[in-house]
């Protein structure tokens, strides 16, 4: 009779209450982090509870002599009960009725969240507490349930979770930094968790390192597989977005998610325009011509406002005014009505370039004066929301050759009309006469292009540019800008100069979009444009010209200077917009990563594995014949194995704890040589002086060979011998 | 010095003779001539009635004193609370014809002495015995009588009729090199046993050679010099005695003296067993006897087998797949 005390012995020791403690509190932590998204606070609490319950009954159970199956039923029983119950509270009348609405909400929760929790940490616990190797999936699940908290400020968005980041920003810390003591102290407690285990020593903890990693891979493929390779977020990483809206100020320039492009059909009179400047790009430019604009500046118009509403100017309304400015993205190649012909030997030159749009603008927009856009597929559709070709009709004279051209295009037409009208306001006309007359010689009063220039040349010498202006709640903002304090921004001087040329009878119009400086180009071909490259500015008709740019540029500014664009930035984009996914030199951050498909996994596993087979083929072979090769000095040791091998490959093998002569009796009625084999070796190996000669010992392999063949079933021995791996079996 | 060869052979004979009287414990046979070999004694725990005084006396008669000097092969000492040393190691009385003290040697002066029930006398007693096993010799009114080279001693305790006995601390068990727990004979060695009753009432076949004093203590000094301990073999047990004291059921391991001791025996039995070297095979079987009795367990755990086999289990693996692995140095 075995006395009880020595079968308890043979199961672990009872962990200490600190250990069930911590235990406890890892896998409640995790249930709570879980599910505080989806339980009600009762819920929250029942599988907190549960859990906690479940360690401890686990921890009872591990030294119970509870079959684990029994256990693993019982928790799907369980699980079952928690679903059902929890269903019929919820959903069911009864419920609401026993315990009202709310309730039976809470009760069913922590019913049916309690009792899972408790079923699955029950079968969890019990089943490490069998085998080791199952903590590894109580560590992943604890991990993954405090990875899944955190996941929200993955791919660069430091502001998620918010209660973490916002506590962080309000203490003075960097969350970023918060985040990587998190996670590298998480894989820090994981790996010692992992080390600590009882018996876990050596080659235990490299099994239980090796299952976590083959779980991590196996989750990987099934996420990569079920879900598709995660894609890079829209502008991610280089700050792409066009910025984000501002609540509340609905800047002009802001254009908030995707619709950056009103902004240009919203450009205000504004007190205040400058709160930060927006150096996001919304689109890139790529010049395919040798283009020198003959400004120093690249214009890139969008819209154009030319119709007074009493108030400024804005879109025009009619359909034959502003012909020229698309309303809308085409959907083939179009070319732009009433846009100036362009060609060799003219005065305008045919430029082409693609524009591509980082952010989405409500209408296309290209250089100078379009003439034909064609729309392209994006190479990157997660960063470029729009890619059209485009040709413009470009000025390519020098712009003193203008002078002398009319504006009398529209003479005595409604839209001659339309292009003069101003604010019933004599002082704009008395301002205008009084800057021709003051800096034209009379010879040129009378020309378009002279007045313009005097105009523009005017404003800039007599105002200031500065964003914040204080002109915007005035009945006329531009009489209050001209009159005034003359302190404002482009839409101001575009206002002042289009009202001062209509003033003087010329057909003037706003245009708008963006500008940059030619500098801004470099060595590439590529301009990035920023948000704050928006710009508005004067425009008037001339007779086959077109419409001919007359930017004011004020001599003072109150505002800082502009900072120059990146100019990596710009390089990267142009290549992205070019396609090329590597950005010319490196592949942008978060770009799709080119993740192996299951299939492409499974064939090279496969080919590592029969790699792995192999070699172990190889060493069986050399093992088969190293016998032969031996010299006396190991002759003894490798035919003893040999001999091993021959009889593991038919399945006998020593047990562990068997001393190699009690298996010598063991085997004997199989494989008789094996006893003087085992001699001979123990001989040698324990420093006997009395060992088998060479030959008699070879002869004794071959002889264990045969014996082994001899006594096993043909498809056995055929098995055995094809089998790499059976050598790993003898010992 | 005789060669291994004759040493083995003492061994058979011995063997031979007391498989012949004994039944079904040729384990405990091996053990006890192991014992005797390695110039132990050995601690036999087993119920009354299976076998150890029939043992004893057999391995006493089997050993012909080749001297001049009379000693008894067997002797048996019954232990009982009022026995008195001197009942043990002698007394010296006068002789009134030559009106001289002599000394009487008590019944440990024989080859083989049969210390009966040894937990159920006094300490006192007891520590007679165990000085005379240490020391092989005995001090009587303070002159020392030596005792014979060949003094072997096999005490016998029962495992579970404890009341009114002093049981051996664990210092004094140290001196026995093994202690046996014996178990019930199989159906088949009990059956032999009452089948071959009436042939061994009449004791062992005079046919069977006997072994002389002389031959035992030669074979002794033959397994001594002769048998080689390899240096893994050395490694193994130093490991295994580490282990055990590593071991939470363990509150004290073996001490490094009884791995001493545990070499002759190793090299006794391989001897037996015809080999001149010592394998993992004897270590494994000898752990228990040897180490068994000089562990103290922690409470609740009674089994030292298990804990001696569970501690040097890797050990031994280890050191079977070293050998395996690389060549003998």
């Amino acid at each position: 009779m075995i006395p009880p005390a020595a079968v308890e012995a043979k199961r672990p020791p009872p962990d200490s209450w600190l250990v069930v403690a911590l235990r406890g509190l890892a896998l409640g932590v995790a249930a709570f982090a879980l599910l505080v998204e989806v339980a009600l606070p009762a819920g929250l609490v029942g599988a907190v509870g549960g859990t906690l319950a479940a360690v401890a009954a686990a921890s009872s159970l591990a030294r119970s002599r509870v079959r684990l199956l029994a256990v693993w039923l019982a928790a799907a029983l369980a699980g079952a009960v928690a679903l059902l119950v929890g269903a019929w509270l919820v959903d069911g009348a009864a419920g609401a009725a026993l315990l009202g609405i709310r309730g039976a909400m809470s009760a069913g929760d922590a019913i049916r969240f309690g009792l899972l929790a408790f079923a699955l940490t029950l079968a969890l616990r019990t089943s490490s507490t069998r085998y080791e190797v199952v903590e590894v999936v109580e560590l992943v699940i604890v991990a993954l349930s405090l990875a899944g908290v955190m996941a929200a400020h993955r791919a660069g968005a430091l502001n998620h979770p918010r209660w973490l980041s916002d506590w962080a920003w309000t203490n003075g810390h960097d969350p970023q930094r918060i985040l990587l003591w998190l996670g590298a102290g998480t894989l820090v407690a994981l790996v010692l968790a992992l080390m600590r285990e009882r018996r876990g020593r050596g080659a235990r903890v490299l099994l239980h390192f090796a299952a976590a990693a083959l779980l991590a891979a196996l989750a990987a493929v099934f996420v990569v597989t079920v879900f598709g390779a995660p894609r890079p977020r829209r502008g991610e990483g280089l700050g792409l977005d066009g910025g984000r809206p501002e609540e509340g100020q609905g800047r002009p320039s802001a254009g908030g998610t995707g619709q950056a492009g009103n902004q240009l059909n919203q450009l205000e009179f504004k007190d205040d325009y400058s709160s930060k400047s927006q150096d996001s790009p919304v689109a890139v430019v790529i010049l395919h011509d040798d283009y020198s604009p003959p400004l120093g500046y690249y214009y890139f118009r969008q819209t154009a406002f030319s119709q007074y509403n009493g108030h400024r100017l804005v879109a025009t309304t009619r359909d034959d005014l502003d012909r020229d400015i698309l309303t809308d993205f085409p959907t083939g190649k179009t070319a732009i009505p009433e846009a100036p012909a362009a060609g060799a030997g003219r005065e305008r030159v045919p430029i082409h370039s693609t524009v591509a749009l980082l952010v989405d603008h409500v209408r296309p927009f290209g250089l100078e004066s379009p003439a034909e856009i064609t729309p392209k597929p994006s190479p990157d559709l997660s960063r470029f929301q729009r890619v059209y070709d485009v040709t413009s009709s470009a000025l390519a004279m020098p712009y003193e050759d203008l002078l002398g051209k009319h504006s009398s295009r529209w003479k005595a037409s409604p839209a001659q009309e339309a292009y003069t009208r101003l604010p019933d306001d004599p002082r704009y006309k008395q301002l205008a006469d009084k800057i021709i007359d003051e800096t034209l010689r009379p010879e040129w009063r009378d020309d378009p292009f002279a007045q313009a220039i005097a105009i523009s040349s005017w404003l800039g010498k007599n105002s200031v540019y500065s964003m914040k202006s204080q002109h915007a709640g005035a009945d006329d903002p531009t009489a209050d800008f001209l009159f005034g304090d003359r302190t404002g921004y482009c839409v101001h001087f575009a206002h002042a100069a289009a009202f001062l040329l209509r003033a003087r009878g010329l057909p003037a119009r706003i245009a708008a979009g963006y500008v940059a400086d030619e500098g801004r180009r470099g060595t590439g071909s590529t301009i990035m444009l920023r948000q704050k490259d928006a710009h508005a500015w004067a425009e008037l008709a001339l007779d086959g010209f077109g419409w001919i740019i007359v930017d004011v540029a004020p001599e003072r500014s109150l505002d800082p200077p502009d900072t120059p664009p990146d100019q990596d930035l710009q390089r990267i984009l142009g290549e992205l917009a070019r396609g090329d996914p590597r950005a010319g030199k490196m592949p942008p951050p978060g770009a799709s990563h080119a993740w192996p498909t299951l299939a492409q996994v499974l064939r090279r596993a496969a080919v590592g594995l029969l790699a792995l087979l192999a070699c172990c083929w190889l060493v069986k072979l050399w093992r088969i014949g190293a016998p032969s090769v031996a010299g006396p000095r190991s002759v003894h040791r490798v035919a003893y194995r040999a001999a091993l091998d021959r009889l593991a490959e038919v399945g006998m093998a020593r047990a562990r704890g068997e001393t190699r002569e009690r298996f010598a009796v063991r085997a004997a009625p199989f494989a008789p040589s094996l006893s003087p084999l085992t001699e001979a070796h123990l001989a040698r190996a324990f420093g006997s002086r009395r060992l088998a000669p060479v030959g008699e010992t070879r002869r004794l392999a071959r002889g264990a060979w045969s014996e082994a063949w001899a006594h096993a079933p043909w498809w056995r021995i055929l098995i055995g011998f094809a089998n790499p791996l059976s050598w790993l079996r003898s010992r | 010095m005789i060669d291994l060869a004759a040493a083995q052979h003492v061994a058979a004979r011995l063997r031979d003779r007391l498989t012949a009287a004994v039944k079904g414990r040729d384990d405990v046979i091996e053990l006890v001539l192991v014992a005797l070999l390695a110039d132990g004694h050995v601690l036999l725990e087993d119920y009354p009635g299976s076998g150890k005084t029939l043992l004893s006396k057999t391995l006493g008669e089997s050993i012909i004193d080749d001297g001049a000097d009379h000693i008894p092969g067997f002797r048996r000492i019954q232990f009982t609370p009022d026995l008195l040393p001197s009942d043990v190691t002698g007394v010296t009385v006068f002789d009134a014809t030559t009106s001289r003290f002599s000394f009487r040697a008590g019944p440990v002066f024989a080859h083989v002495v049969l210390a009966d029930e040894i937990n159920r006398t006094s300490p006192k007693v007891q520590a007679a015995l165990l000085e005379a096993m240490a020391e092989k010799q005995v001090t009587v009114d303070n002159t020392t009588w030596k005792l014979d080279e060949l003094f072997f001693v096999i005490a016998t305790q029962n495992p579970l009729d404890l009341a009114g006995t002093y049981p051996l601390p664990v210092a004094q068990l140290d001196r026995f090199l093994f202690k046996i727990r014996m178990h019930h004979v199989s159906r088949e060695a009990e059956l032999d046993v009452l089948l071959t009753a009436k042939e061994r009432r009449a004791g062992v076949p005079e046919a069977l050679p006997r072994a002389s004093r002389g031959e035992v203590v030669a074979a002794r000094q033959a397994c001594h010099e002769l048998v080689h301990v390899s240096r893994s073999v050395h490694e193994a047990l130093v490991d295994v005695a580490r282990a055990l004291r590593a071991d939470r059921r363990v509150l004290q391991g073996a001490s490094t003296r009884s791995l001493v001791m545990a070499l002759p025996a190793l090299q006794a039995r391989a001897m037996i067993r015809g080999r001149d070297y010592v394998t993992p095979d004897d270590v494994e079987a000898l752990l228990v006897p040897i180490f068994g009795h000089r562990l103290e367990l922690a409470p609740g755990v009674d089994d030292a087998g298990e804990v001696i086999h569970e501690g040097a289990m890797p050990v031994l693996e280890r050191l079977a797949r070293l050998s395996l692995e690389r060549a003998a140095g």
